[in-house]
C-alpha cells in the first residue's frame, strides 16, 4: 500500500485514491480505513440484500399482480388486491382480532413486566434465580411450548382446568370454544413474552444513577411519586423500545395460532384469525401470492405506522 | 409425442402455427424413426432409478416394499420415496413442479393436482393407463373426479375421504341398543347417540354417543357437516346446466344438516367441544360412534386393541351416499423414465398390491375389481369401505380450483355456528347463519368466474 498523503488534501492526485481522497477532503489512510470497513461490510450486505431488502421489495411488486403460484399467466392488477383486502370478511377480521391480541399482550406484558423488573431490581434474594425462571420460556422454541400450552388448555386433561376444579369451577373449553380461545392465546403468549420484557425493564431500572433517588428521599418524596417522577420518566427510552418490539412481534403473532388451531381437539379458526395466518393461508395454502403480498404490505404499514406513533407520542411527551 | 406431453401445452389456445407445425413435425419423425432407434428392451433393463414423494409418511413403507416387488421383474430398478408432511408436501411440490425439479412420481390430493393441471403442468395419462382407468376397475365417479377439462390426469390410487360409521358394540349393549341393527337413517342415529351418551354426577359430558367434528381449523369440518348435508339431499356447491356453480346448501338441507349438529351438541348434549374427539376419543371408549374413514380401524389396531367395534355405512335421510375423495398418483413431465414412471404406478394400485397396501397402511385402494375376502375375513369392520351396497351412491368434491378454499372458508363459520347456543330451537337463528355461508361461498365463485345460477 503506498504511503499515506502527508497532506490532508491533495487537489491534483494522480492516482484514483488521491483523487477519491481530493474529493471527500480525507487522507489516505483514512480512506484505506474507509475502504476495510465498506469491503468488511460487503458480505453482509448482500447477504441483507438478499435475504431481506430483496424479498421485501418483491413482497411490494407481488401486491400489484394477480400471482397465483403455480398458474403460468400473473396479469398486473394495480391496486386490485387492495381494494378486495377492504371487502375482505376474513381480513378485516384477521385485522381486528390481530390489533385485539397487540393491544392486550403489549399492555399486559409490558405492565407486568415493569412490575416485576421493579420487584426484582430491589433487595430481594435469588434475582438471579427469579430473573432465570421468568425469561427461560424466552429461550424456549415456540412450537413446543405451544403443543405444551395446548395441553395445559385442555378441557378434560389440562393442568389448568384441574387447578380451577379446586375452586369448584367447572370446565372450561379454553381452546374449543370461540368466546375465551383468544384469551387462552394472548395468556400463552404474554407468558412467553413476559421475561424477555422484564429482562430489558430491569437493565434500565439498574441504569438509573441511585443519585436521583438520594435526592427525592432528601426532598422527602417516595413510594409512588419517586417511581412517577423518576423511574418512569428515565426509563421512558427502554420502555419505548419495549413496547415498540412487543408490537411489532404481536402484530406478527403466528406460530402459537396456527399450532392451537391444528387438530380436531383444536381452537376454532375464525375468533383466531390473524393476520399472518391469513397471510400464511391465501399464500401457501390457496396459493394467491399476489393477494397475500398485498396483505402483508398492509401489515408492514400498519406496524410502521403505529411505531412512529408511538415514538412520536413518548418523545413529544418527553418535551 | 413425449416432447408434446412433456410441454404440457397440447391443444393450448396459446399455440401458434408454426409451434404446432414444429411439433407435429417432430412427433412425425419421432414416430417414424421409433421402430429403428428405439431399442426393443424389457422396460427396466437397465438401471432406473425413480423417485417418489408422499405427503403420508405411513405410506413410505408401502411403497419401497412395493418397488421390492416390483424389481423382482424388472431388473436393476430401484425406486427413492421421500415422504413429509401433507402440508409440507404440498408446499414441495407446489415449487417442484412448475420449476421441473419435482420427483418422477407422486401421490397428492386433487386440491393440488387440478392447480396443476389447469396450469398445463401435469402430463395427461397415455392410452396404455387410460385404459385401465376407464376400465371397469374404476367407478365412473371417480374418473370423473380426475377429469378436468376433459383430460383424465393420474391413476387413483386410495380412498382420502370414504366414510363410515364407526360404532362401539359393547356400549351399544349396554346402553339397550341392539348392536346387530345400527342407526340406518340420521333420525335413528341421534336417537341410539342420545342413549350412548354419558353424563358425571356434575351433569359434565364424560361420553360422547356421536363424536363430531366441531372444532379446528381447516376444510375437514366442513367434509364432515357434508356428510350429514348429502343425505339431507344438499350440496356444497351445484352445477348448472351452463357449466356455473352455485351454493348447494342454502335451502332445506342445508338447514338441517345444521340443525342436526346444533342439537347434537345444544340440545341433545351428544357431544361438547370440551370432550376428546375423533379416533382418539374412539379408541379411548370417550365417543360411543363416530364417522370417520377407513385409516382408524389401524389407529384402533394399534391404539384401542380391546374396544369392541363394528362398522356400518353413514346412515341416510332424503338420500343415501358416501363421499368419495381418490387421492392418485401422477407422472411428472420432467421423469427422464416416463414409461417406467407409469408403469410402476400401474403395478401400485394393481390387485395385489391393493391388498399390500391395504394391509400395511390401512388406506384403502380406489379400485373395485380387488377380491377383497381374505382382508374381510380378517377385519370386517372394512366391509362398508370395500363393498359398496345397492343403493348406497358415490359424491364427490366437484372440480373446480377454488374448492379448498370455499370448503375451508365455509368450515370456520361452521365451527363458530355450532358453538352459539341461541341457535338451539331457532330455524330463523340457523336460516339466517346458512345464508351468511352461502353468501360467502357464492362470492368466491363470483371472484374465480364461476358463479351461475342458469
Amino acid at each position: 500500500m503506498a504511503e499515506p498523503s502527508a497532506a490532508p488534501w491533495v487537489p491534483n492526485g494522480t492516482t484514483l485514491a488521491d483523487r477519491i481522497c481530493g474529493l471527500l477532503r480525507i487522507n489516505r489512510l483514512t480512506l484505506a480505513k474507509y475502504r476495510f470497513c465498506y469491503l468488511g461490510l460487503v458480505p453482509v450486505f448482500v447477504i441483507y440484500w438478499i435475504l431481506r431488502l430483496e424479498p421485501i421489495g418483491r413482497t411490494f411488486i407481488l401486491s400489484f399482480y394477480d400471482w397465483h403460484l403455480v398458474r403460468p399467466i400473473k396479469p398486473f392488477v394495480g391496486l386490485a388486491n387492495y381494494q378486495e383486502l377492504l371487502r375482505d370478511e376474513n381480513f378485516l377480521l384477521a385485522l381486528k382480532n390481530t390489533t385485539l391480541f397487540a393491544v392486550f399482550v403489549v399492555g399486559i406484558s409490558v405492565i407486568l413486566g415493569l412490575a416485576l423488573a421493579v420487584l426484582l431490581a430491589g433487595q430481594l434474594r435469588f434475582t438471579p434465580a427469579y430473573q432465570a425462571i421468568y425469561f427461560l420460556p424466552v429461550i424456549t422454541p415456540m412450537v413446543p411450548m405451544a403443543i405444551a400450552w395446548k395441553w395445559i388448555f385442555d378441557a378434560r386433561y389440562g393442568i389448568l382446568n384441574y387447578a380451577l376444579s379446586w375452586f369448584g369451577v367447572r370446565p372450561i373449553g379454553w381452546l374449543t370454544s370461540p368466546d375465551v380461545a383468544m384469551w387462552a392465546i394472548i395468556i400463552m403468549s404474554v407468558w412467553k413474552v413476559l421475561g424477555y420484557n422484564m429482562v430489558l425493564l430491569l437493565v434500565g431500572l439498574k441504569s438509573i444513577p441511585a443519585v436521583y433517588y438520594e435526592a427525592a428521599s432528601i426532598d422527602g418524596a417516595a413510594g409512588w411519586a419517586m417511581f412517577r417522577r423518576i423511574t418512569l420518566p428515565l426509563l421512558k427510552p427502554i420502555l419505548l423500545f419495549v413496547v415498540v418490539i412487543s408490537t411489532i412481534n404481536a402484530y406478527n403473532v403466528f406460530t402459537q395460532v396456527y399450532v392451537m388451531t391444528q387438530g380436531s381437539q383444536a381452537a376454532p379458526g375464525a375468533p383466531l384469525r390473524v393476520l399472518v395466518f391469513d397471510i400464511y393461508q391465501n399464500g401457501f395454502q390457496f396459493f394467491k401470492m399476489g393477494y397475500a403480498s398485498a396483505e402483508a404490505v398492509v401489515l408492514t404499514l400498519i406496524v410502521l405506522a403505529l411505531t412512529l406513533i408511538q415514538l412520536r407520542v413518548i418523545r413529544m411527551d418527553g418535551e | 409425442m413425449r416432447k408434446l406431453l412433456r410441454s404440457g401445452k397440447t391443444g393450448a389456445p396459446g399455440t401458434t402455427r408454426r409451434m404446432f407445425l414444429k411439433q407435429v413435425g417432430a412427433a412425425g419423425l419421432t414416430a417414424a424413426a421409433a421402430p429403428v432407434l428405439r431399442p426393443r428392451v424389457s422396460m427396466a433393463a437397465a438401471p432406473v432409478t425413480l423417485s417418489l414423494w408422499t405427503g403420508y409418511p405411513e405410506l413410505e413403507p408401502f411403497y419401497k416394499k412395493a418397488a421390492e416387488e416390483y424389481a423382482k421383474t424388472h431388473s436393476g430398478f430401484k425406486l427413492e420415496a421421500l415422504s413429509s408432511q401433507l402440508r409440507e408436501m404440498e408446499q414441495k411440490l407446489t415449487a417442484a413442479i412448475p420449476t421441473d425439479t419435482g420427483p418422477d412420481v407422486f401421490d397428492i390430493g386433487r386440491n393440488i393436482s387440478l392447480v396443476f393441471a389447469d396450469a398445463g403442468l401435469l402430463p395427461p395419462n397415455p392410452p396404455k393407463v387410460m385404459s385401465l382407468v376407464k376400465s371397469k376397475a374404476y367407478h365412473p365417479v371417480v374418473v370423473e373426479y380426475n377429469t378436468w377439462k376433459g383430460q383424465v390426469y393420474g391413476i387413483p390410487f386410495q380412498e382420502g375421504s370414504k366414510p363410515a360409521l364407526f360404532y362401539n358394540t359393547k356400549m351399544f349393549t349396554e346402553a339397550g341398543l341392539d348392536p346387530n341393527k345400527p342407526p340406518t337413517t340420521f333420525d335413528e342415529l341421534m336417537a341410539a347417540a342420545r342413549k350412548l351418551a354419558k353424563k358425571d354426577a356434575p351433569g359434565n359430558l364424560v361420553r360422547a354417543g356421536l363424536s363430531l367434528r366441531l372444532s379446528g381449523q381447516g376444510s375437514g369440518v366442513a367434509e364432515k357437516w357434508w356428510y350429514v348435508l348429502h343425505a339431507m339431499g344438499g350440496d356444497i356447491v351445484v352445477q348448472t346446466k351452463s357449466g356455473k356453480w352455485h351454493n348447494g346448501y342454502d335451502n332445506e338441507a342445508g338447514r338441517a344438516a345444521l340443525k342436526f349438529y346444533i342439537d347434537a351438541v345444544h340440545k341433545y348434549q351428544v357431544d361438547d367441544t370440551k370432550l376428546p374427539h375423533d379416533a382418539a376419543a374412539f379408541a379411548s371408549e370417550q365417543a360411543a360412534m363416530l364417522m370417520r374413514e377407513a385409516w382408524v380401524i389401524g389407529e384402533l389396531k394399534a391404539k384401542g386393541p380391546k374396544v369392541q367395534y363394528a362398522t356400518v355405512a353413514v346412515p341416510r335421510a332424503k338420500r343415501w351416499g358416501g363421499m368419495t375423495q381418490p387421492w392418485s398418483l401422477y407422472v411428472t413431465r420432467n421423469t427422464k423414465y416416463p414409461d417406467v414412471a407409469w408403469d410402476f404406478a400401474m403395478f401400485l394400485v394393481s390387485p395385489p398390491m391393493a391388498i399390500l397396501h391395504l394391509q400395511m397402511t390401512g388406506w384403502t385402494s380406489m379400485r373395485q375389481d380387488v377380491d377383497w375376502t381374505p382382508i374381510l375375513k380378517e377385519t370386517p369392520q372394512f366391509k362398508p369401505f370395500l363393498v359398496w351396497d345397492k343403493g348406497r351412491g358415490q359424491y364427490t368434491e366437484p372440480a373446480i380450483p377454488v374448492f379448498d378454499e370455499l370448503e375451508t372458508k365455509l368450515a370456520e363459520r361452521l365451527v363458530t355456528a355450532y358453538a352459539d347456543k341461541s341457535l338451539m330451537d331457532k330455524p330463523d337463528g340457523i336460516a339466517k347463519r346458512i345464508k351468511e355461508m352461502a353468501a360467502q361461498t357464492d362470492d368466491l365463485l363470483k371472484k374465480a368466474g364461476l358463479y351461475g345460477t342458469n
